[in-house]
């Protein structure tokens, strides 16, 4: 598709068409479990080094203290100026996910929510936002229309470093990277370490080696 | 609510059924979805999230109510679907092939059941009604307006006799409702194309009382 965004980092797909399934009244526990499994072994051929899938009690327990918002909120904690309301009540809202994370190199810098400023944490966030956003869509053409991906790293400096701050934090704007840009799992409150150890991830020490982790929710 | 429904199809709708409330879905999710990723309106118009009804205050405003109107617009998939559409979204340049406007058309159609049957229901006697549309009401009314005039000054909306927000920026799991209610709803997005789908669907709801 034509797009208005001339530095687009992300790749952009073909039009062929989708696999579209019917939305179904309710959901149906075994297509979700076979679904998921898909997910999560796709987000591998994506090119995670890990995923896994994970359920209401996983999402629960990542689920960290959320950063302060305000009026002035930098965008490196994404703008969520939506006061009236609650992500965690929507992130608990969530049966099912699927969390991947990508092989980073020994020595990069890790990012958390912050601003991203080396090219070799850049690549890494780029890629689990390509992944994200490739399970997300998949996600809803399955018939999943609510899933919900978060990513890593601080979206204005990987898709809007050009830019003189965030559009969409300036009240009666938008994002101009609409689609693209979204927040990271520690924006969101998600702890991604801490969910990695619940899953029994073999993850080498944080100051060597940090972790770029993606999670998707999916219903 | 019967002389209602049947108003909503003498009115252009495909569908319509009367439900209670209790079948209503309202989700938490559901507005964060316009907001993680950013839809291209978030943010510009005074219905799309993060403005507009908070989850918590669409839940206490419909329980004043006991049954609504919930009608479907179909649109054909070779519009709704059309390659074109999403071009005009990600570039704000209406296409020449007429598909935006045509798709337009059909939320006009929407908005405008969603107030008659507001208007319809008063002159039957209910008190107070309160009525749902689909899509972002800025599209469709206000396209060639630099801003939302609602959000941006204290003048109010320009179009208040047709404006309406939407179920799903209201917090309505408007997908799940129509799948409940028989309907078959297909999921259609930018990589959609008129193949993938047999049909589109536009939705809205009146509440009447």
């Amino acid at each position: 598709l034509k797009t208005p965004d001339p530095d687009n980092r992300l790749p952009v797909r073909s039009p062929a068409a989708e696999l579209v399934r019917r939305i179904s009244p309710e959901l149906e526990p075994e297509a979700l479990s076979r679904d998921l499994e898909a997910l999560r072994k796709k987000a591998l051929d994506l090119g995670a080094r890990e995923s896994a899938a994970v359920g209401a009690k996983d999402i629960a327990f990542c689920l960290a203290r959320r950063p302060t918002p305000g009026p002035e909120t930098p965008p490196l904690v994404w703008p969520f100026r939506s006061g009236k309301d609650s992500l965690e009540d929507a992130l608990r809202a969530y049966r099912v996910g699927v969390f991947f994370r990508v092989e980073a190199l020994t020595g990069i810098q890790g990012v958390g929510h912050g601003r991203v400023r080396e090219t070799r944490s850049e690549q890494a966030c780029i890629k689990v936002h390509e992944i994200v956003s490739r399970l997300e869509s998949e996600c809803f053409y399955l018939g999943y229309h609510l899933a919900l991906g978060f990513a890593a790293g601080d979206c204005q400096s990987l898709f809007c470093a050009q830019e003189r701050g965030c559009k969409a934090a300036v009240k009666g704007k938008g994002c101009i990277r609409f689609n693209k840009g979204r927040p990271s799992m520690e924006a969101a409150g998600l702890d991604p370490r801490s969910l990695a150890r619940r899953l029994k991830w073999r993850l080498p020490d944080r100051k060597a080696v940090p972790l770029f982790a993606g999670l998707v929710l999916v219903a | 609510m019967e002389a209602l429904r049947r108003a909503a199809l003498e009115l252009g709708a495909s569908d319509a059924q009367v439900i209670p409330v209790a079948d209503l879905a309202v989700d938490p999710r559901v507005r964060w979805k316009c907001m993680i990723p950013k839809c291209y309106m978030s943010g510009r118009c005074s219905h799309c999230p993060p403005h507009g009804f908070s989850v918590e205050e669409v839940r206490e405003a419909v329980s004043a109510y006991e049954q609504a109107v919930f009608f479907r617009v179909g649109v054909k998939s070779s519009i709704i679907a059309a390659p074109t559409i999403a071009e005009s979204m990600a570039t704000g340049v209406i296409d020449g092939q007429g598909s935006a406007f045509n798709l337009g058309g059909h939320y006009m159609l929407v908005f405008t059941i969603v107030k008659l049957l507001g208007k319809r229901a008063r002159q039957m006697g209910c008190r107070s009604t309160l009525g749902f549309a689909a899509g972002n009401c800025r599209d469709t009314l206000c396209h060639v307006q630099p801003t939302c005039q609602k959000l941006m000054t204290r003048r109010g909306c320009r179009h208040p006799n047709l404006s309406s927000p939407s179920l799903e920026a209201s917090g309505f799991d408007v997908f799940r409702m129509a799948a409940r209610v028989g309907w078959d709803v297909y999921p259609i997005g930018s990589r959609c194309r008129p193949e993938s789908v047999p049909q589109g669907s536009l939705f809205g709801l009146v509440l009447a009382a």
